[in-house]
């Protein structure tokens, strides 16, 4: 034998060894098992992406707050959708205390989910394409701003927890008030307190998981529900609202007016009296034997959606209907009883010589 | 020469091992150690959906969801909590975790432990997870509470500790996991994989089976020790329904914190009375456990079911004077005001 | 060959564990290890936990021992309903007497102390400001009185965060610098320990958010740190009730976002050293000062009557000053704060079924984020429904038990108790001050020295001086000057020297504590303790009171040695400072071979002396 190949044995004998000793290792369970260290450093890179939302007077002197997260440098930030946006004036305040003016920039009501900007650069977030799906038994953090507790530069609440099971949220209607039943995660920490909705579920390494969920009862068994809607089942809608899908803004349309536009009075829908620059357009009445009537629209719905536009006011939903064609069918989303529910429809147009 | 094969492993065992080794922190093994025990009761935890039954039972909307039970017995025994059962549904069905449906008779009530015994007629014999001995069970070690309310295929779980062992007087394991209708009936679990108790909401101010349900998610919760569901499980099966055992007493403090365990009054013709106690005797021992206070003694009867016999040992005028009483179930209160010494009966 | 077969298994086996890193029923030996650390982690620290119920056994809140001899922290409110004496389960499950030491009704804490043991099981206590977000941490105590065997419940989460202020809700009760937790907190928790992995001490369990669900814990608890707690240990141990420091000003931002002074009192400490209206605060108490409740958090964890560094900013220039801080409220209020409450209950247990009491004002959607510059003032009750943090008042007893007479104080409670108006305890008082006093007097016993003393030396920048005190005043000679100050002239009118802020009346009081003692000075009591510039750690204070002046004597807690004194001629002015160091033997007797004279932001004078002569009086 030559000395090479002696020595190839010994080392080939030696590597085995260490490979047997690793196994068995394995095998016991024994090793490098790092203490909690590693919790402290993930929520200290974690909390410079969470930010405090704050809906100013608005009417009603109503003061609303929730949580939300960065999911771009430029300031994109993943909220909830709910009452505290209904507002021209929403102000976001940062990790380190910097405030700003934030816009809404879409939401889609079906899934809850609404999407802000802010002015800004260079901010530390969350990589949506990162974000990843788990199941059931997962050890999370829940960081929102609960109660309000964190002002100015104070970090948000850190909360911990298990996935408790990933499961569609019902599969009977009326069983929670929201329009959204596609999976969510249950958790068992207490994460449906005031202000908490919008914050992120993040997994102990730091990645993305899931959106706080809002406030909701269990109405089968009168239990308040914690729960966060996975990044994937968001995904969808924060893209289309990022590609100016969803969104409410009608300034900047490319589109042309048509020479005759779409009108309410032509489906039939008579909305509540526009008295204050946001009303919601609810519908105040349906007029017999109109289109709307037809399809099923009813008085008390809400109009949430006009194709994929968010419509939040009459004046909005108005300003839409004048890029609608008046031959043209559309597709309404409306509010009912927490459920969403979508009508197509088009103007009678036979019965036009009628309208005023 | 090295042959290529034993290359080729020697580096796939190298990548293998670094992988495995690097990535299992504590709080990974620790995760994977939970799943892992839920993955080991979850075959005997089952889906109970009932059918009718009042909506309301006084100020409480009753549910309407899926509950949850534990397979105490091969062939077809399930334990689930009363609560689950309160609203008396006409028709119970229990689905198996392979997907089966089979309707379910209401066997017993344990009203002292709040369990119910169900029994459905099964082909297979039904796996049954092992028990964690109770003397075993420690404060701090993990307890997950488990559920099937959510998802027929897929338990939910929740994780918290053990924070007290023998609560509600001796009835039940506190865990600060939580706990609500979501998973009572259900088990809690050691990191073992072994059911520690069964979960109920418990008060220690009523005996009233509502009692403790508005604690749910709010880290206090409770679990009736497996040990002691398998003592009583015998009499279950054969249809019997448990109650509280009472003795007949009222001590002569109301202070059942740190109070003097003497007796203040004898309710006539009670367990006590018929065991010849008297007042101003002070309890001694009752079934061989020391009581220094009213809280040790009202734990050693109100753990005891009605029909227990109890070796009590009082001090009279000095002297110890051993006896015997069977605990029997606490008197209705009468529509009107009984006549004579109005006895107010405790335990 | 062989070697390669044997290869091929192990590389099998290691694919098959980590392709089921589930170990089915036998968990990894690290994670077993790990939760038998934690239990007896655990069961070690229940020992010292206590269950508080008043003497009647009625009411109901945790503790926690601090010390063998038996003080122990609860929360304030646990003792109230209590009276002056209760009685403390521990998780041996015996039970002990215990005694009010001091309270502290701002800060929600009180000090009581257990008899029957020298070798009570007792917290180790850590720092506070150690304490990290994410940290694992413990509860232990009585929530909703389940503890009928006294081992105390006990629930595990993890430090939510830290410095956490919460506004006063409708009653004194402030609480500063919190540490915030999703450890499950509950009423009946309220003075019981918050620990952290290592079973050590960092906070006292007391309030909770609650809303929707009325008092049951919803993941959102907040512990009083142990830190402040030991700020006012000095002061808590004196018996007396004790009040939380105010700055005189108070801060906001302004539009850079810095914190400035918004409003400011003319006759506060702090404007006599200079800070203004509009200054920035740069740092307060040693701690950097970023927003108005970092301000709030560190004066929240200060007592009345300390005095710490201020830094302040104005254009441009820093400004370094030490200031002294007043007490919150009147003393007329704390005394009030302390009277027992007509018996009621404060949290209902609810009935079976029956939902806790919701809170009224969450039907309404009142919500209160409030932009960062809007910060209410701290003195004012802000009604924020929404943001509603309760104080967790144990369950208490049904009230039939309220309406029995009271139970005679047992003999070892009353031989540790003394009733007095401000005071909590009295008793405490006389023990410290008496302590106090015996370790000044051991190194030099003044008492029967009633007659002239005169110190002779020099100035520090030069010059001789002769100083003579005696009953009927006292004489300085210097060089160019001499100044002499009468007693029938009175202590708080002829405060002389000019600019001294009356050193020879304050030189006179420090003669007449030496030679009249604690009997015959006027009355003296003990503060507590309380940082001294230039000195490691606290030291004790006595306050003695005579001729219209108040004065602080401050002592070295281990040799006793009498290191400053203050004399306050009245409230809202500077006070005379005086140092005494470079003691050195005479006769059995330490004295002082330097005295330094402060006066607002001057040294007065600075004497050393080498020349003792004190008579006895004739």
């Amino acid at each position: 034998m030559s000395d090479i190949s002696v020595h190839s044995n010994t080392a080939t004998r030696r590597l085995i060894a260490v490979l047997c000793c690793t196994v068995v290792a394995m095998l016991l369970g024994v090793g490098p098992t790092s203490a909690d260290a590693g919790v402290g450093d993930v929520i200290q890179q974690t909390q410079p992406k969470i930010v405090k939302i704050y809906g100013a007077g608005g009417f009603g002197g109503l003061e609303a707050y929730q949580s939300g997260f960065l999911i771009s440098a430029e300031g994109h930030i993943l909220t909830s959708f709910s009452y505290v946006l209904d507002t021209d004036y929403i102000s976001v305040t940062l990790d380190d205390g910097r405030k700003f003016d934030a816009k809404l920039l879409g939401a889609d009501p079906r899934l809850e989910v609404a999407v802000l900007k802010i002015e800004a650069e260079g901010l530390p977030h969350f990589d949506l394409d990162e974000a990843a799906e788990v199941g059931g038994g997962t050890r999370v953090l829940a960081f929102s701003n609960a109660f309000g507790v964190a002002m100015g530069n104070e970090p948000a609440t850190v909360q911990h927890g298990v996935v408790s099971v990933k499961a569609d949220l019902a599969a009977k209607r009326g069983v929670f008030d929201t329009p959204y039943r596609g999976p969510v995660y249950v958790l068992d920490a207490m994460t449906n307190n005031p202000g908490a909705t919008g914050g992120a579920l993040v997994a102990r390494d730091g990645r993305c998981l899931a959106m706080l969920g809002k406030e909701l009862k269990n109405s089968t068994n009168d239990t308040w529900l914690n729960y966060a809607v996975p990044i994937a089942e968001l995904r969808g809608s924060v893209d289309d609202i990022l590609q100016g899908k969803l969104t409410a803004k009608i300034e900047d349309r490319e589109a042309k007016k048509p020479a005759r536009s779409l009108e309410l009075a032509s489906l039939g829908i008579v909305l509540v009296p526009d008295i204050v620059s946001r009303t919601p357009p609810y519908v105040d009445e349906v007029r017999p034997g109109s289109p709307a009537e037809k399809s099923g629209i009813a008085a008390d719905d809400l109009i949430v959606l006009m194709g994929d536009r968010l419509v939040q006011s009459c004046k909005i939903l108005v300003g839409e209907l004048e890029y609608v064609d008046f031959e043209d069918s559309i597709k309404l989303s409306v509010l009912r009883g927490g459920e969403l529910i979508e009508f197509v429809l088009r103007a009678d147009i036979q019965d036009d010589g009628g309208q005023q | 020469m090295i042959s290529k094969t034993t290359k080729t492993v020697c580096m796939l065992l190298a990548l293998l091992c670094c992988g495995t080794t690097v990535a299992d922190d504590l709080e990974t093994l620790e995760q994977q150690a939970l799943t892992a025990a839920v993955d080991e009761v979850a075959p005997s935890v089952v889906r109970i959906e009932t059918v009718g039954g009042s909506e309301r039972i006084g100020k409480m909307v009753f549910g309407t969801g899926p509950t949850t039970g534990l397979v105490v017995d091969p062939e077809g025994y399930i334990i689930s909590s009363r609560f689950n059962f309160m609203n008396n549904p006409a028709s119970i069905l229990v689905r198996l975790p392979d997907g089966s449906r089979k309707p379910a008779k209401l066997v017993a009530t344990d009203h002292n432990r709040m369990v119910v015994l169900l029994k459905i007629d099964v082909e297979q014999p039904l796996p049954v997870a092992p028990i964690a001995p109770l003397g075993e069970i420690r404060v701090g070690q993990w307890a997950i509470g488990m559920g099937r309310t959510y998802d027929a295929q897929r338990a939910n779980m929740s994780v918290g500790i053990v924070s007290a062992t023998e609560r509600i007087w001796g009835k039940a394991i506190q865990t600060d996991a939580a706990i609500s209708p979501n998973n009572y009936g259900g088990p809690l679990v050691d990191i073992r994989g072994r059911v520690m108790g069964v979960l109920v909401p418990l008060s220690p101010q009523s005996d009233n089976a509502l009692a403790g349900m508005e604690w749910y998610d709010s880290g206090i919760g409770f679990a009736v020790p497996a040990e002691q569901i398998q003592a009583v499980l015998p009499r279950l099966k054969k249809g019997e329904d448990l109650r509280p055992g009472t003795v007949g007493i009222a001590f002569t403090t109301e202070d059942m914190n740190t109070g003097e365990p003497v007796i203040g009054a004898v309710r006539p013709d009670s367990p006590a009375d018929k065991a010849g106690l008297k007042k101003g005797d002070r309890f001694v021992e009752i079934e061989g456990a020391e009581i220094r206070r009213t809280a040790d003694a009202k734990r050693e009867i109100a753990s005891r079911y009605a029909g227990d016999k109890v070796k009590i040992v009082v001090l009279r005028d000095g002297k110890r004077v051993e006896s015997t009483a069977e605990l029997s179930v606490r008197p209705k209160r009468p529509a009107r005001p009984a006549q004579g010494k109005p006895m107010i009966p405790k335990r | 060959m062989k070697r390669s077969r044997i290869l091929v298994a192990l590389l099998l086996i290691a694919i098959a564990m980590t392709a089921s890193p589930s170990w089915a029923a036998d968990p990894p030996a690290s994670v077993i290890e790990a939760e038998s650390r934690r239990i007896a982690v655990m069961d070690k620290a229940e020992d010292a936990v206590l269950a508080v119920f008043g003497a009647g056994g009625g009411g109901g809140g945790s503790g926690v021992v601090i010390s063998p001899d038996g003080y122990a922290i609860t929360n304030f409110h646990v003792v109230k309903p209590c009276g002056n004496a209760m009685k403390c389960g521990m998780a041996d499950g015996k039970v002990y007497d215990a005694v009010i030491v001091g309270v502290d009704p701002t800060g929600d804490v009180a000090i009581i102390k257990l008899f029957g043991r020298d070798d009570f099981p007792s917290a180790e206590i850590a720092d506070s400001d150690e304490v990290q977000v994410g940290d694992w941490c413990f509860a232990m105590g009585n929530p909703f009185l389940l503890a009928t065997d006294f081992k105390p419940t006990v629930t595990y989460g993890i430090v939510s965060g830290v410095h956490r202020y919460q506004y006063p809700s409708g009653t004194l009760l402030e609480y500063a610098d919190c540490i915030q937790t999703d450890a499950s907190i509950n009423p009946g928790n309220s003075g019981g320990p918050l620990f952290d992995a290592q079973g050590r001490l960092i906070g006292i369990n007391g309030r909770g958010s609650f809303e929707k669900r009325g008092r049951v814990n919803v993941g959102v608890a907040y512990a009083i740190s142990i830190n402040q707690i030991n700020n006012f240990m000095g002061n808590l141990k004196s018996g007396r009730i004790v009040d939380h420091a105010t700055l005189g000003a108070r801060v906001g931002f302004d539009e850079e976002g810095n914190v400035v002074v918004t409003e400011i009192l003319q006759q506060s400490d702090v404007y006599r050293r200079g800070l203004r209206y509009d200054d920035e605060i740069v740092s307060f108490a040693g701690r950097p000062i970023t927003t108005p409740n970092g301000f709030k958090n560190v004066l929240g964890i200060l007592p009345k009557g300390w005095r710490v560094p201020l830094s302040f900013r104005r254009d441009g220039e820093r400004h370094d000053v030490m200031v002294r801080l007043a007490g919150v409220h009147r003393s007329a209020e704390l005394i009030q704060a302390v009277q027992p409450a007509p018996p009621k209950m404060p949290i209902e247990i609810p009935k079976p079924g029956e939902a806790p009491k919701e809170d009224k004002d969450a039907e309404e959607k009142q919500d209160d984020g409030k932009p960062a510059e809007e910060e209410p003032k701290k003195e004012e009750a802000e009604k924020d429904p929404k943001k509603k943090e309760i104080p967790i008042i144990p369950g208490g007893r049904p009230p039939r038990v309220m309406s029995r007479p009271k139970p005679p104080m047992p003999e070892i409670v009353k031989k540790h108790f003394e009733a007095k108006r401000g005071y909590s305890n009295y008793y405490f008082n006389k023990l410290h001050r008496q302590r106090v006093w015996d370790l000044w007097t051991a190194s030099g016993d003044f008492t029967k020295l009633g007659g002239g003393w005169t110190l002779g030396g020099r100035l520090a920048g030069g010059g001789a001086l002769e100083l003579v005190l005696d009953d009927e005043g006292v004489a300085l000679t210097l060089p160019t000057v001499q100044s002499r100050w009468n007693e029938a002239d009175g202590i708080v009118t002829s405060l002389v020297p000019a600019q001294s802020g009356g050193l020879l009346p304050a030189l006179h009081l420090w003669r007449r504590l030496a030679v009249e003692g604690l009997g015959n000075f006027g009355e003296v009591y003990y503060e507590g303790k309380s940082p001294l510039a230039g000195v490691e750690g606290l030291v004790d204070v006595l306050v003695g009171l005579h001729g219209g002046a108040r004065c602080r004597f401050m002592f070295a807690p281990d040799s006793g040695r009498l290191l400053a004194m203050e004399m306050f001629p009245e409230d809202d002015v500077d006070p005379c400072e005086i140092y005494f160091s470079k003691y050195a033997e005479q006769e059995g007797r330490f004295l002082p071979g330097q005295i330094k004279a402060h006066f607002g932001d001057d040294v007065f004078a600075i004497f050393e002396l080498d020349k003792f002569e004190l008579e006895g009086r004739k």
